[in-house]
């Protein structure tokens, strides 16, 4: 029916497209990750096969990068889905009154903001000495913090950062999802004399279960790659409390000009990303088809 | 819950302060784009700023314009162009079949997935081969690389709902593929589409990683110039302020137009 | 710096020109500069720089050039990290972008081991001594531009470390500007929550994981009696002959448990302060006393930039009572691109700005004093009071106190990492001493210096 001309001249140029810019970066960081070049002396570059992958899974500082991106992505995602949650229902509550269509346009706002600005935003409002968050904790009698210098507060700071940026969408998410619970089941469980706790978490819970999963996914990869914030605010410090994976290939990569070795965390980066884009995409076609 | 009219008030009232509260650093980094030097570093702060001071905005209009200038030249052109490639390609996996065509649509998306730190070095490298560094060309190029994977599974889902008889309809009155493309598929998704073209332009516009790389003085982007407000000897926060703000024009425009498809856009069609 | 204004001060520099040469005349004759640099109509002369404040003063002066020789100049400046990220990667792709890019003294092994500098000896050289006046440059940074019989660079941007602290709140306790390090620890405790002086703090450090705590090792490791390898000590010949790693002595502990016990004297927030913070701490009124490169110094004498700016005072580095201090030393020199198609026009810009008269208007619109002459200029001295303590502070500087070797950039990083982590309590003091005696002696290794282990 359809001619293998017309399929090629519709499909080919974006397949063709894709695999010159996604297959290339690939296959030229594999090649330099087995180097050990260093782009400041170049002529002392050799092959070294898998050692700079063994020494990065080795490397304490890279462990910690890894950990503390999965704090960082099992926390914000959590506070997220909780924080995203209680205002979804309120949206949900009052969805049919008129100006309520403006005040989520303008609550989903931070979704927008460049990552960058928000990291640029938050450096200057955490200022220990002139961000206006000290001022306002010592308006309300509380100790100043340190914010993204204390070594304690610093990881949790950077994670009220991204639940800041992206509790937007998941709250859109969940909104969406809660949309499309039958009435009947709420009147049903109202009749039965439930309370509305009870009634989020019998069913309006179940209801968003997929829902949230394709939305936390998402996230999840996402903040794998979290880099822009934590590049303008900590640097990965103080200490290594704000070091992730990103950050780490990144200084390797860019201020030690270590090519070998950064690209080797890249790519690592990549398979891990990968790994759970494979799994992420086996459930988003369930859902889809189911 | 209840339906009685003074808890929906409360409720109303409860949506506003959180989307103040959401707000607050955006405005207050507004408010402090009004500030001068001084007022920056005056404790307690300056609450409300002389909104005649424009100073700052002009500074880094009057400074920066040429990096507006590439920023918007390059997100048009790119959204453009992606566009123009993704749409075909979209059509083609929805509508055709062929063996491997839900692998070749898997390994489309799995391209979103890449980290920029990974593809940094590379393209440089690459681009400065071609002899495209810090051309709006390479640019252009890198951008709608990098939008097409989304852009693609985007449209997809919105030429999925396509009604199928529509399209039997053109075909049967002697239409060829591409005139059904343009003629009937395109007006039918437009809404969605436009959707994809927000998207896509928020992505270029607000790009950075790449950029600070593959451009300098010709081809540089705004996001780049934002970072460059801080020195090692000090930080100009009034006119980073300034900058911030004007780079959240558009995107914030662009919200208001498409807030009805924004779920369906970030989890890329898995949710209406 | 709005345009207009800035060509109308270059308009005002060009008009008094031949009056401002003069009281310069007893040292040095006037240069004929139409002579001395060549023609170069319709080039562009592309200059890659960092973002410090002075960046505006090369901007009011680069009229004067673009007059003399037809050429046009333009500046790209960037951040610290973005300047040297940029400045590796257009050496290794070999490109021609730029002509004239600057270097920070730790860089100086590292670009000329990566091939992106041009070795200025035979332009010095080729030049009249009168001009170039190479020996006119404080002795420490002359050396610093130097690198394995090469010279890498002319300075222009010389950094000093000082003590600057609030005259006022001193006179009023009764101290005197700290010299040593006990009377540095003794003044910050007296003015950390003390009831007369409210709100008040001691003072403030580079505590910033990275570069900014990293960097601090170096400059505090000489005044505490100690080196950071062995042979990289003033008045040895070979500094980097032997790069044994010195941590595991005294002094390297002095200094970790110096920074520790400093903590309880700054304000909250301590842990993550570099720069610009500590800057921000003084020039707000929060802190007594800072130590400071002489680059944010003109910002902190600005009522524009600072609440305290006429109760400000300098004084020299301070060291262990018993020693020599070692004051730091930082700062910029401007070097050739490898690969420019326009070498001869950059040489020519380069020894035009570094020129003596030239160094002097760009000292007077603000820029570091690199030049013997010019921290002894009256003028300046009466512009700029702290440039007495830059006079007294040059005598004893040391071009090494950071590695300048390629190596550097990770060394003072992975010192900067451990350093914080003991700073933080991650670890104890002894811990990351013990760790960065192995992993810097590894790198230094890897790099193919001697370690005696």
């Amino acid at each position: 029916m359809v001619s293998r001309t017309t399929k090629l001249l519709f499909i080919g140029p974006g397949v063709a497209y894709l695999a010159i810019i996604g297959l290339f970066p690939f296959f030229y960081s594999l090649y330099l990750s087995t180097t050990s070049l260093n782009l400041t002396r170049p002529r002392r570059s050799q092959f070294v096969g898998i050692d700079n992958y063994v020494q990065l899974v080795t490397d304490p500082l890279f462990q910690k990068a890894i950990l503390n991106t999965a704090i960082l992505a099992v926390g914000s995602i959590a506070l997220e889905i909780v924080i995203g949650f209680l205002i979804a229902k309120i949206f949900y509550e009052i969805a049919h009154l008129r100006t309520v269509n403006w005040l989520r346009t303008l609550f989903i706002l931070p979704m927008m903001v460049t990552p960058v600005i928000t990291g640029l935003m938050f450096t200057y409002i955490l200022n220990p000495t002139l961000g206006v968050a000290n001022v306002l904790l010592r308006m309300v009698g509380l100790p100043e913090s340190g914010w993204f210098g204390s070594v304690d507060v610093a990881l949790l700071s950077v994670i009220m950062v991204n639940v800041w940026q992206w509790t937007p969408f998941l709250m859109l998410i969940m909104l969406a999802g809660l949309m499309s619970v039958p009435r009947e089941l709420y009147e049903a469980s109202a009749l039965d004399g439930a309370h509305w706790y009870q009634q989020s978490w019998h069913i309006e819970l179940p209801a968003l279960r997929d829902v949230l999963l394709v939305g936390a996914i998402i996230r999840l990869i996402d903040n794998l790659r979290f880099f822009d914030v934590v590049y303008i605010a900590t640097r990965g410090g103080p200490g290594d409390a704000t070091e992730v994976i990103s950050m780490f290939a990144y200084r390797q990569s860019f201020q030690f000009f270590n090519m070998g070795y950064g690209s080797a965390a890249a790519v690592l980066i990549l398979f891990i990303t990968l790994f759970v884009t494979t799994l992420a995409m086996r459930y988003l076609r369930r859902v889809e088809n189911g | 819950m209840a339906s009685s009219r003074r808890s929906r008030l409360l409720l109303y009232i409860a949506a506003l302060v959180l989307t103040l509260v959401n707000l607050a650093p955006i405005i207050w980094i507004a408010l402090t784009a009004f500030k001068n030097r001084a007022q920056i570093y005056q404790i307690p702060p300056v609450w409300i700023p002389d909104f005649t001071y424009l100073d700052n905005f002009v500074t880094v209009i009057q400074g920066y314009w040429p990096f507006l200038l590439n920023s918007v030249v390059i997100t048009l052109c790119s959204t453009a162009l992606c566009l123009l490639i993704a749409i075909p390609c979209a059509f083609g996996l929805t509508l055709f079949t062929f063996k491997g065509r839900e692998d070749l649509k898997m390994w489309v998306l799995s391209n979103r997935m890449m980290p920029p730190i990974a593809a940094a070095v590379p393209l440089y490298l690459a681009m400065r081969g071609i002899g495209l560094l810090d051309t709006w060309t390479g640019m252009v190029l890198i951008y709608t690389g990098f939008n097409l994977p989304f852009a693609i599974w985007m449209a997809m889902s919105f030429f999925r709902n396509a009604p199928a008889e529509v399209l039997e309809a053109a075909r049967i009155d002697g239409c060829n593929w591409l005139q059904v493309l343009v003629k009937v598929m395109v007006p039918m998704a437009a809404g969605g589409l436009m959707t994809v073209a927000v998207f896509v332009f928020l992505f270029a516009w607000n790009e950075l990683l790449i950029a600070l790389f593959l451009t300098n003085r010709n081809a540089r982007t705004f996001p780049v110039i934002l970072t460059s407000f801080s020195g090692q000897a000090q930080t100009v926060w009034e006119q980073m302020a300034a900058a911030s703000i004007i780079q959240l024009v558009p995107p914030v425009i662009l919200t208001f137009f498409v807030q009805r498809h924004i779920v369906a856009g970030m989890t890329m069609g898995a949710v209406k | 710096m709005k345009r207009r204004t800035a060509l109308l001060m270059a308009g005002t520099i060009m008009a008094t020109w031949p009056m401002l040469g003069r009281p310069g005349r007893a040292q040095d004759s006037q240069i004929d500069w139409a002579s001395e640099l060549g023609k170069h109509d319709g080039a562009t002369l592309r200059i890659l720089m960092i973002q410090d404040p002075w960046v505006s003063g090369f901007e009011q002066l680069n009229p004067i050039f673009e007059r003399l020789t037809g050429a046009k100049v333009t500046i790209d400046a960037f951040s610290y990290d973005q300047t040297h990220e940029k400045e590796v990667l257009e050496g290794t792709s070999q490109s021609s972008q730029y002509d004239i890019i600057v270097l920070d003294s730790p860089w100086v092994g590292e670009f000329w081991s990566g091939e992106f500098v041009e070795d200025l000896k035979p332009y010095i050289e080729k030049t009249k001594p009168e001009v170039i006046a190479w020996d006119d440059f404080v002795p420490a940074f002359q050396t610093v531009a130097e690198w394995e019989d090469t010279i890498v660079g002319v300075p222009f941007g010389a950094y000093f470390m000082m003590m600057h602290y609030r005259k006022d709140l001193f006179e009023k306790a009764g101290l005197q500007p700290p010299k040593t390090i006990d009377d540095y620890k003794a003044a910050a405790k007296h003015f950390t929550g003390n009831p007369d002086f409210p709100g008040m703090y001691g003072t403030a450090l580079n505590n910033a994981r990275g570069s900014a705590i990293g960097q601090s090792f170096f400059e505090w490791i000489y005044n505490f009696g100690g080196k950071p390898f062995a042979n990289t000590v003033p008045g040895n010949e070979d500094p980097y002959g032997d790069m044994t790693p010195q941590f595991d002595k005294p002094e390297a502990k002095q200094v970790f448990e110096f920074f520790k016990e400093m903590l309880q004297y700054q304000p909250p927030g301590a842990e993550s302060i570099d720069w610009e913070q500590r800057a921000a701490t003084f020039t707000t009124g929060k802190t007594a006393m800072i130590t400071a490169w002489s680059v944010r110094t003109p910002g902190f004498y600005d009522p524009s930039q600072s609440q305290i700016a006429d109760k400000v005072g300098t004084s020299v580095f301070p060291h262990v009572e018993g020693t020599d201090g070692v004051p730091p030393l930082g700062g910029w020199v401007m070097g050739i691109n490898a690969h420019s198609g326009q070498k001869d026009l950059a040489w020519d810009y380069i020894k035009w700005f570094t020129s003596k008269e030239v160094h002097k208007q760009f000292v007077l619109l603000g820029g570091p004093p690199s030049r013997i002459s010019a921290i002894e200029d009256p003028e300046i001295r009466a512009k700029m009071p702290w440039v007495e303590t830059i006079a007294e502070t040059q005598k004893h500087v040391y071009a090494e106190c950071r590695p300048r070797i390629p190596e550097s950039f990770e060394i003072i990083d992975t010192v900067g990492l451990q350093f914080s982590r003991a700073l933080q309590n991650q670890v104890t003091v002894d811990e990351a001493l013990a760790e960065l005696q192995t992993s810097i002696a590894d790198l230094m290794v890897k790099g193919g210096y001697t370690v005696q282990q």
